[in-house]
């Protein structure tokens, strides 16, 4: 079953695997140019680092990005995975956290095959960033390469490259940029909330902003044209 | 000096006393050193090479606890071990515990390798004990280090903080360890507590318990001695106030250099007490033999001084370049004994040679020499040997040129070895449970060796997994290796976590790359540190040895670093350290500089007997009886098995300026003496000085006998085969120097040769 979703996934991956086949819509919600980032944590911990989640206003914009850069880049995938679908049970959001996996696997496959074929390399480290997109009128999780620089052990990334853009429900999108938040910042609750506060579409228990409809926070994915 | 005899008496003392009192309180403010720092030799490189593997790796003083019970993998026993673990673990100074409760395995889990407890954490589950077995059975690692072979001792690894500023913890982290050691051991239940950290602070225990124990058993001696033979309250009160003027000025010079008491130092009082009455003696016995009975105080007492004041002071000289030949010792523990030996003598001759004359001033002379009631056996005793040495030259000196050559043949079969654990008595807490823990689980001592690529590189390839195996494998292979913990024993069990089958190491050099990607994101870092760099550059090899000495372990390392050299070949580097094997190389060094040490000590203390005398043949006489009770004590200790050691390699050097003096009394006497005819000088010096002699040596050798007394085998050695080569240099001294002078007195020695 999850193969022939992968070999239903792949064309699209495929479609949106470089920048330059990047449909237009997804560009401005992708721009890294004018982020402002409000917080950012070293995951899983400062002692043992394997990536850093930020915390970004892009626009009008929510964004929460995870930059991983990690030799084990798939036992960290494994490990997103059991997470989600421990998070995601049958039910709402369930196969919205499977397409997310699945295509995160996908591409951590696709840094692997690079990393063998430029065998022997100097840095085995995979370097791949994810970024979980929320603004009024979208909801949508980038996944891809970068490359960076680390002056003084701080990750300045230096390009992106999209190996794949998914477009989840906005529900989805949104707990999950919290569950996210909440377990890098090791915080919840009203900490939370308070880590949360320059993010306005990620205020309040549920994260909906102030003049979201229902239908916005039942979650059926908004794409933006 | 009649200044001094006189009107300057009471200012003197005075100034004697204010200096004493400061000294004094100094002196009883010396502490004692808990790092055992100063035994430890100055060797640049390796120091460097220590600290960078301590950044590295961290602390090697891990203690371990080792628990016997019956039922060890049974509830009951596994109960006990978690228990201990998380209450060690909650002490001050411990960084972490390692045991058979809190150990970590890798298995497969669903993502590859993941950790799991190595026991079940709830101790109920049915068929405990077999389960516990199995594991073990799937991970061998694990036995020798935190289970014994027979699964009735567990072992309870114990990594402590290094805190370089804190001397105090140590000793208040043992002692809370021995409380709870104490608390739990029951009759079926023991345990044993060792390590270096264990090693250090008895020893620091043990010196300040013998300086409580042999500084009064030393005064009651000399005491008792000084009144049997003197048989007057003069006799005893001016010595011991000599040496307890000594002993204060020399130990507040030891405060002052802001020094402590090592094993070694601790030595200094009870050798100074003894070292310095020999002037006394010789002073007071001058007096009381003073030809002129009817003479002045003063008169009689400069007389004495101005006859003695040369020999008494090329003897302190003597004595003092003895010592001071230990100043070459890379050792700082010897050297500090060396140089504050050396001064000590010195002082004890200014305050002797002061103090003394003074004292005298205050009583009247015995109106006779006959009063003197010592000399009586001791007189028949000096008139035999007086004798012997006059008539029969010849065969003395060939019955101890006989004695002597034996002697050689014990030589080569002194070993050096210095053994820490059986440095201690056999009731000794530490010796015991060092040995237990040498029997039951693993080797009390571990040497570490760290392997690195010439170039820098990370030691992840394949090649270099290979040829660290083949190094692990040539270690494995000898005897006194009980075990090795490295970083292979983790890649082997990686392996199989990841790609089922039995412990192997990576077979690819991607799966070797991976395993070590792994480890890198491992979440047990503190472990993965403690075996290899976190960059990977460097591995370490903690090679675990039965508790042997370093005849044994020093041989054994360098061995090692060369099999293990030609093995990684030469794009690595193969360095051998840690405290254990700092002391094995340190013994070798120590006891190659106590050689030249002694070579220093012979020159120097011929060399002053050359300027005294002014005499080739005197010289060269004096040689012989001080080299002859040296070479016996050397090949005696090669007959009876005592090892050369920290404290016996300084016997030669100490003794050598001590036993001189005798000859240097017995040659200024045999010079005043001499009118032309050496067998009646002979006998009339031995009758003179003899009993003087006697005397000093019984003082001497009952002095340096108290440190038997001690806790340390190298004390009690260094004390009793000290005291041996006195008696045998008395010896040799009333029968060798008389015999020799006969002989090469011209035409009449070559007549009595015939």
């Amino acid at each position: 079953m999850r193969l022939i979703r992968l070999l239903v996934l792949l064309p699209c991956m495929g479609a949106a695997a470089s920048a330059e086949v990047l449909p237009a819509r997804y560009e401005a919600r992708l721009d890294a140019a004018a982020d402002e980032v409000v917080a950012r944590s070293t995951v899983p911990s400062p002692e043992q680092r394997v990536g850093e989640v930020r915390l970004i206003r892009r626009g009008d914009a929510n964004v929460v990005q995870t930059l991983l850069v990690t030799k084990v880049l798939s036992r960290v995938v494994g490990e997103i995975r059991q997470k989600e679908l421990l998070n995601w049970p049958e039910g709402p959001g369930h196969e919205d956290a499977l397409r997310y996996v699945d295509a995160l696997a996908v591409v951590q496959k696709q840094l692997w095959g690079r990393l063998l074929a430029a065998e022997p390399a100097r840095d085995r480290r995979q370097k791949i960033w994810i970024e979980f997109v929320l603004a009024p009128r979208a909801s949508l999780i980038a996944i891809g390469a970068f490359e960076m620089e680390e002056p003084g052990g701080e990750v300045h990334v230096l390009r992106r490259e999209p190996l794949a853009v998914l477009e989840p429900s906005r529900d989805y999108v949104l707990r999950n940029m919290r569950l996210i938040a909440a377990d890098a910042f090791h915080v919840e609750g009203d900490a939370l909330d308070s880590l949360l506060e320059p993010l306005e579409l990620l205020r309040g228990p549920g994260g909906v902003p102030p003049g979201a409809g229902a239908k916005d926070r039942r979650g059926p994915p908004v794409k933006e044209d | 000096m009649s200044w001094l005899l006189t009107r300057g008496r009471v200012p003197f003392l005075c100034a004697l006393l204010l200096a004493t009192a400061w000294l004094g309180v100094l002196a009883a403010r010396v502490g004692v050193e808990t790092s055992n720092a100063s035994l430890d030799s100055r060797d640049p490189e390796q120091t460097e090479l220590y600290e960078r593997f301590k950044r590295t790796f961290g602390n090697d003083e891990d203690l371990l606890l080792a628990v016997a019970h019956p039922r060890l993998l049974e509830a009951e026993g596994l109960r006990l071990v978690a228990s201990l673990s998380a209450r060690i673990e909650r002490l001050d100074g411990v960084r972490q515990v390692y045991s058979l409760t809190n150990a970590q395995e890798l298995v497969s889990g669903e993502l590859g390798a993941e950790l799991a407890p190595f026991v079940p954490p709830s101790l109920d589950g049915p068929a405990l004990a077999t389960r516990v077995a199995e594991a073990l059975d799937r991970s061998p690692a694990f036995t020798g280090l935190l289970v014994s072979r027979d699964r009735q001792t567990a072992g309870i690894l114990i990594e402590i903080e290094d805190r370089p500023g804190d001397p105090r913890y140590r000793a208040a982290l043992i002692g809370a360890l021995r409380a709870i050691v104490a608390e739990e051991a029951r009759d079926d239940v023991s345990l044993h507590l060792t390590g270096i950290a264990v090693q250090k602070h008895d020893v620091s225990a043990m010196i300040a318990r013998d300086e409580r124990l042999l500084i009064p058993l030393a005064v009651v001696v000399l005491g008792a001695t000084l009144a049997s033979f003197f048989r007057s309250l003069l006799g005893v009160v001016l010595p011991l106030a000599v040496t307890g003027i000594s002993v204060a000025w020399t130990l507040g010079a030891y405060r002052l250099a802001g020094l402590e008491l090592n094993a070694i130092t601790a030595l200094l009082p009870p050798v100074l007490m003894v070292l310095s009455l020999a002037v006394s003696v010789h002073l007071i016995q001058g007096w009381l033999d003073a030809a002129d009975a009817s003479g002045a105080r003063i008169d009689r007492v400069q007389g004495v001084v101005r006859k003695l004041v040369f020999p008494c002071f090329f003897c302190s000289l003597t004595t003092a370049l003895g010592f001071a030949s230990l100043a070459t010792s890379q050792t700082p523990a010897v050297r500090q004994f060396g140089i504050f030996a050396a001064l000590g003598v010195l002082i004890s001759f200014g305050v002797g040679m002061t103090l003394v004359p003074i004292g005298l001033t205050f009583v009247a002379p015995p109106a006779s020499q006959h009063r003197a009631p010592q000399h009586r056996l001791v007189r028949r005793a000096l008139d035999a040997a007086a004798e012997l040495s006059a008539r029969r030259p010849g065969r003395v000196l060939a019955v101890f040129l006989g004695i002597t050559a034996v002697s050689l043949a014990g030589l080569p079969l002194v070993r050096n070895n210095t053994d820490l654990v059986r440095f201690l008595k056999s009731d000794a807490p530490l010796h015991r449970d060092t040995l237990f823990v040498d029997d039951h689980l693993t080797g009390a001592n571990t040497l570490e060796f760290v392997v690195a690529r010439r170039d820098g590189a990370p030691l992840t390839g394949l090649e270099s997994v290979k040829r660290m195996a083949a190094f692990e494998a040539a270690v494995l292979r000898r005897d006194p290796v009980t075990g090795v913990s490295s970083i292979l024993a983790v890649l082997r069990q990686l392996q199989r976590a990841e790609s089922g089958g039995e412990l192997a190491l990576p077979a690819d050099e991607r799966a070797s790359a991976w395993a070590f990607d792994l480890l890198e994101a491992a979440p047990e870092q503190p472990l993965v540190r403690k075996l290899v760099a976190a960059d990977f550059t460097q591995a370490r090899f903690n090679v675990r040895v039965r508790a042997v000495g370093t005849s044994v372990a020093a041989p054994l390392a360098e061995s090692l670093l060369e099999e293990g050299r030609a093995l990684l070949g030469d794009d690595y580097t193969l360095a051998a350290t840690g405290a254990f094997y700092h002391v094995a190389r340190d013994s070798n060094r120590l006891v190659l500089s106590q050689v030249q040490s002694f070579g220093v000590a012979l020159g120097l203390v011929f060399l002053a007997i050359g300027v005294l005398f002014r005499s080739a043949r005197l010289t060269l006489v004096a040689f012989v009886p001080n080299v002859m009770p040296v070479v016996w004590t050397g090949g005696m200790m090669g007959f009876l098995g005592i090892d050369l050691s920290t404290g016996t390699a300084m016997i030669a050097s100490a003794v050598i300026g001590v036993v001189v003096d005798d000859t240097i009394h017995y040659l200024t006497g045999f010079s005043r003496e001499y009118r032309g005819d050496a067998r009646d000088a002979v006998r009339r010096t031995t009758r003179g000085v003899g009993a003087a002699l006697f005397l000093n040596n019984l003082v001497l050798v009952l002095g340096f006998w108290v440190g038997c007394f001690g806790s340390f085998k190298p004390t009690i050695y260094f004390s009793l085969l000290s005291g041996i080569t006195m008696i045998s240099a008395l010896v040799c001294d009333l029968l060798v120097t008389p015999a020799c002078l006969v002989l090469t007195d011209g035409r009449r020695g070559a007549a009595a040769c015939a």
